[in-house]
């Protein structure tokens, strides 16, 4: 067997053979997959039907709690309509001019564009690639706000989850210094246990996504003689909208 | 783009992985405790950690069940390293990763460098890793041309500084903000206000030029999924994330370890991580990637080349020590360790400090240069307490003292006068006599009422406090003195009457009136007196 990958060429370092059976030398007998199975001890923190322990109403309530705790302002919808309105008085409230918008989530831009003028570039149009560094850079700066629909939200942690996919955009909640995260409440979890079993189970079906995110208020560090700083790199204002269709 | 702007800061980075240690432990010790301005910024960091962890804690039953749960999955991970290891090389090639092996520090240096030139690069931007710290990556990077940026703010700093990290968390705790302005206005060329959000701006603004301009981005690795082939990182800024979705190749460090069976182990790894951290719930970021973007997406890398480090992590396997690779980096150890508190990271002198660092430093460098580490911890076992994974630090330190003394690494004197106590402890006789001669050595140096012994080795120990001088009298006379016409000295303790009753009843006991320090005395006295209470309360009809 070649050194690492066969595909490439010769980087150095040892063959995975060599690496492995140094490995399997120190550990002695190798117990079959069956033996290993049984051996694995799980990680499970929350009782199994830990979201059935909540309502939808607990469940919103603990989340909305959370965000703000880390700093995150929220919103509560009730529909479209007051998903848009949220959004609009959001952007006016943070004085944006230029938003950076996932695919999904433009519908949600309709009336601060049309209302306030807002100019909102889709992540579907953007036409240059980040290797060429001379024209992202200015165009990164001129985004005032990202806002995007999240796959999960996890009430316990005060975390949104992004999933990555075509027209979703890593960037979208990461360049700009303002995200704003759409929430179905239909999507909210109580555990990030249950997020991570989610996914999971939907990637042994359709394939794991390659990249899962999880965002849990203001970019911050305390690197600085342990003082809070927030907007470090990653956006120093995070907003919530929550859509909470059934409980008004 | 500003080139000239963006150029500052790789010129500002020197050698940093591969620092020269000149000193012995002990002289950098003497070096920390002599800085007032690095004790006070230990104190202030160390407890704001502990402060933090503290609070986030769950009832303690909980934490202590999610603790050995978390202790089980580490040591099924390690027990069946060779399996999950095998099972995420598979998935990450299955995603189109590709996945290289190093034996040695060297190897993996090699393996990076040898990237970088595949693919021309240029600049890279860098989240924390501490392998590569352990390493030396960046200044072999550096002397191939490439520019490398340390974007954690906190490594940021030290980078412009030339420094190591000096803990695992907050790389730069060490350094006060005149002294992180002063950096800044090095790559600036202007003067800056030493304000928190300035600071912060600066870094930004510079960091961001970096992420959009850096052809390949390298991260460490908080957990590898064997399950999917996806590498984990946690981080509160954001640069992890930065460096994972924009420079078109990835390069992740991982020490062989660092591997979860199953996505969802990852919930209780990180609940644990984080809490025993900083005591956030989770980090604002928390990123589980291919290290790869899809067809149709436009941003993320377009190659993903995964290097998994063993220097010497598998003679930890089946050791020992094995224990000290279910570390998850909380850096919990360090916060509480009344050593690391006093002295910080860098007088350990390795990227690993306090407790943990303690253990791996000589596990991994070689115990005869780094064994004497294992004397920088009072064996209080506070590390074991607080440790999410349950790793018995404490005794392992205990065994890397064990390995120094087995391999003859200790002073001649020492084993010498340990050698001596050994003889003179193991006969009564010569026990007596040492006890009388260290009576009289001891004499001379007897100052205003302390024993103040300015003779080396000793004066190390006596350089911040005295001790009483030995006793005119031993114990041990005393007792003989005082028995010698009641009863035999080597009296059975069991024999005596264990109920009060019997005790302070006036009849005299075989020895009972001989517990005849004052201490004593005052005691049976005070027993009495409650006794007398009692027995009045009785007479008065109350109930006891």
């Amino acid at each position: 067997m070649s050194r690492s990958d066969e595909r490439w060429p010769d980087f150095g370092g040892e063959t995975q053979d060599a690496f492995i059976a140094r490995i399997r030398r120190r550990l002695g007998a190798s117990p079959s997959a069956a033996q290993r199975a049984e051996g694995y001890p799980g990680s499970r923190q929350w009782p199994a039907d830990i979201e059935e322990q909540f309502t939808a109403a607990a469940k919103a309530e603990a989340f909305l709690q959370a965000w703000t705790d880390l700093g995150g302002v929220t919103r509560v919808a009730h529909s479209m309509d007051d998903v848009e309105a949220h959004v609009l008085s959001l952007l006016q409230e943070y004085r944006v001019k230029n938003v950076l918008s996932s695919g999904s989530a433009i519908g949600a831009c309709g009336r601060a564009a049309r209302e306030a003028g807002v100019s909102i570039t889709s992540w579907d149009e953007i036409d240059f690639e980040f290797g060429s560094p001379d024209r992202a850079i200015s165009r990164v700066n001129q985004w005032d706000a990202g806002i995007t629909w999240v796959d999960y939200a996890v009430a316990e942690t005060g975390s949104v989850a992004i999933l990555s996919r075509p027209g979703q955009g890593r960037s979208v909640s990461l360049l700009p210094p303002l995200f704003i995260a759409l929430i179905d409440g239909e999507k909210l979890l109580y555990a990030r246990r249950t997020l991570f079993e989610r996914v999971s189970q939907e990637g042994r079906k359709q394939g794991s996504p390659l990249s899962v995110t999880l965002i849990s208020g203001p970019s911050r560090s305390a690197d600085i003689e342990m003082d809070l700083s927030i907007g470090v790199h990653g956006p120093g204002h995070v907003a919530a909208v929550l859509l909470s269709r059934r409980h008004p | 783009m500003n080139e000239t702007a963006t150029q500052g800061i790789g010129q500002q980075v020197g050698q940093r992985g591969g620092q020269r240690l000149d000193q012995r432990v002990g002289q950098r010790i003497a070096r920390a405790l002599g800085d007032p301005n690095l004790r006070r910024a230990l104190k202030k960091a160390t407890d704001s950690f502990r402060g933090g962890r503290k609070a986030a804690l769950p009832a303690f039953d909980e934490w202590e069940a999610m603790r050995r749960q978390a202790a089980a999955l580490r040591a099924h991970t390690i027990k069946h390293l060779d399996y999950y290891l095998e099972q995420l090389v598979a998935r990450v090639r299955e995603n189109g990763g590709h996945v290289h092996f190093a034996a040695t520090d060297a190897q993996a240096v090699e393996i990076v460098r040898n990237i970088a030139r595949a693919y021309n690069v240029r600049r890279v931007a860098k989240s924390k890793s501490m392998v590569s710290e352990e390493i030396g990556l960046n200044a072999a990077l550096e002397a191939d041309g490439v520019e490398v940026v340390e974007t954690d703010l906190g490594e940021y700093i030290i980078q412009l500084a030339h420094e190591t990290p000096s803990h695992i968390v907050g790389p730069a705790l060490h350094k006060n903000r005149e002294e992180i302005a002063a950096l800044f206005e090095q790559v600036e060329g202007r003067p800056l206000s030493s304000d928190t959000p300035t600071l912060t701006a600066f870094a930004r603004e510079k960091l961001r030029e970096a992420f959009l301009t850096a052809d390949m981005g390298i991260t460490g690795c908080n957990f590898a999924v064997a399950e999917t082939g996806q590498i984990t990182l946690v981080t509160n800024e954001g640069n992890g994330r930065m460096v994972t979705a924009l420079p078109r190749v990835q390069v992740t460090l991982m020490g062989m370890e660092r591997i979860v069976p199953r996505l969802e182990d990852l919930d209780l790894l990180l609940t644990l991580l984080t809490r025993s951290a900083t005591g956030q719930k989770s980090t604002s970021y928390v990123t589980v990637t291919t290290g790869l973007k899809g067809p149709g997406e436009k941003d993320g890398p377009e190659a993903f080349h995964l290097v998994i480090v063993d220097n010497q992590r598998s003679e930890l396997v089946g050791s020992d020590f094995e224990e000290a690779l279910n570390c998850i980096r909380c850096g919990a150890c360090l916060n509480i360790c009344p050593v690391y508190r006093h002295i910080g990271g860098h007088a350990y002198g390795s990227v690993y400090s306090g407790p943990i660092g303690v253990v791996l430093t000589p596990l991994l460098k070689g115990v005869d240069e780094w064994g004497e580490l294992a004397q920088a911890s009072s064996l209080c076992g506070a590390c074991d307490e607080v440790c999410p994974v349950k790793i018995p630090l404490h005794d392992l330190i205990v065994g890397i003292r064990e390995q120094v003394v087995e391999r003859k690494r200790a002073h001649w004197l020492e084993r010498f006068a340990f050698r001596a106590f050994g003889w003179t402890m193991a006969n009564a006789n010569r026990y007596r006599s040492a006890q009388r001669l260290g009576r009289w050595l001891g004499v001379p140096f007897v100052k205003e009422g302390r024993l103040n012994v300015s003779l080396p080795p000793l004066t190390a120990w006596t350089k911040h406090r005295t001790l009483p001088p030995v006793a005119r009298e031993s114990f041990r006379d005393v007792w003989r003195r005082e028995l010698s016409d009641e009863a035999d000295p080597r009296a059975d303790f069991s024999a005596m009457p264990a109920d009060d009753e019997a005790l302070h009843s006036g009849e005299t006991q075989p020895g009972g009136e001989d517990l005849s320090t004052e201490d004593a005395r005052a005691d049976g006295e005070r027993l009495s007196a409650k006794d007398r209470q009692s027995k009045d309360r009785e007479e008065k009809g109350e109930s006891a």
